[in-house]
C-alpha cells in the first residue's frame, strides 16, 4: 500500500509526518511504536449498548494520555453516529451487527465502524441555526465538527463503513 | 434514570438527576417525559447538571423542547454546572448563545428572580 511506504520512509528519514496528511488505517498500525494495535469489538444489540462501547473507548483513551477534550468528543462522535447507525442503517430493528475499531496513534485516534444495515451516506451536513430551536439535525453536524476526517464508504456484501479520525491534541500544536 | 425536585419560594424549581448519568439515546425516552413534566408544571427551571457524565444530540433536542415550552409560556430555563464535556456539545452548535447557562445552582437560582 503506497501510503504505509510513504509513512515508512518519512520516519526512516526521520521527517515527521504533516499531520494532515491523510494516513491509511493499515499505515497507521505500526507506523510508530507508540501506536496502540487497532482494538476491534463487535456489538448486535440496540441503544443500551452505547454507553459500553463508550465505557471501552473512555477507557483506552485515557490509559493512552488523551488530552481530556480529545476523549470527549471521540466519545460523543462515535455516539452519533452508532445511534444513527441504529436509527437509520437498521431503522430500530434487532440484532443490529456492529464491528467498532479504534486504533490510538500518537498524533491521532482513528475510529472505525461498520454494519451491515441499509445503505448510509450523507450528501452534506448543514449547520444547524440556533436561534431556529430544531429539536433535531445535530448529530451530523456534531460529528462533521468534531473530527478531523470523516468518510462514509459502502461495505462488502451490505452496510457502510464510517471512519473518523480525531487529531490529538498534542499534533494540533 | 432517577430525578429529585427542589420546589423554590418563588415558583420555580431545582430539578437534579439522582446518581451519575449518561443523557443519550438509552435515556432519552424518560428525559424527554421528565422535561415534559417539568415544562407543563413549572415556568422557572434550574437544571442541576452535577451528576450529568454525557449528553448526546439527542437529548440536546430535549433540552432544545423544554426551552422552547418556557420561552412560549414567558418562563425562564437555566442550565447549571455543566461539565466540560457537555458544555462542548452547547458551544460546538452554538445552542450556548440561547441556553443561559450557570457555574453553580446558587447562581442559577439567584438568577432566576432577575427579569
Amino acid at each position: 500500500m503506497p501510503q504505509a511506504i510513504m509513512s515508512a520512509i518519512l520516519l526512516q528519514s526521520g521527517l515527521t509526518p504533516k499531520s494532515h496528511d491523510r494516513r491509511g488505517r493499515s499505515a497507521a498500525a505500526g507506523a510508530a511504536e507508540e501506536t496502540m494495535a487497532a482494538e476491534q469489538r463487535h456489538f448486535d444489540g440496540g441503544v443500551e449498548q452505547i454507553g459500553r462501547v463508550r465505557g471501552w473507548f473512555g477507557e483506552r483513551l485515557g490509559q493512552a494520555g488523551v488530552e481530556s477534550a480529545d476523549i470527549d468528543a471521540v466519545l460523543l462522535a462515535l455516539t452519533e453516529a452508532y445511534t444513527n447507525v441504529l436509527r437509520h442503517a437498521y431503522e430500530g430493528k434487532l440484532p443490529a451487527p456492529l464491528d467498532v475499531e479504534l486504533e490510538i496513534a500518537p498524533d491521532a485516534v482513528f475510529v472505525a465502524l461498520r454494519d451491515q444495515g441499509k445503505a448510509f451516506q450523507p450528501t452534506g451536513v448543514t449547520e444547524p441555526e440556533p436561534e431556529e430551536l430544531a429539536e433535531g439535525g445535530y448529530g451530523l453536524f456534531l460529528i462533521a465538527s468534531l473530527m478531523d476526517e470523516v468518510s462514509y464508504a459502502p461495505a462488502d456484501p451490505a452496510g457502510t463503513v464510517l471512519r473518523m479520525k480525531k487529531l490529538r491534541a498534542t499534533a494540533r500544536r | 434514570m432517577r430525578t429529585a425536585r427542589r420546589e423554590l419560594s418563588n415558583g420555580g424549581v431545582v430539578v437534579s438527576f439522582d446518581g451519575e448519568v449518561a443523557l443519550d439515546a438509552a435515556t432519552n425516552e424518560a428525559l424527554r417525559e421528565e422535561l415534559t413534566q417539568l415544562g407543563n408544571g413549572y415556568e422557572r427551571i434550574v437544571v442541576d447538571f452535577t451528576n450529568v457524565t454525557f449528553l448526546d444530540s439527542s437529548a440536546l433536542g430535549a433540552f432544545v423542547g423544554l426551552l422552547r415550552r418556557l420561552n412560549q409560556k414567558g418562563g425562564a430555563l437555566r442550565l447549571a454546572a455543566l461539565r466540560p464535556g457537555v458544555r462542548m456539545v452547547f458551544e460546538v452548535t452554538r445552542l450556548d448563545r440561547v441556553f443561559a447557562t450557570a457555574a453553580t445552582v446558587a447562581e442559577a437560582e439567584a438568577s432566576l428572580n432577575e427579569p
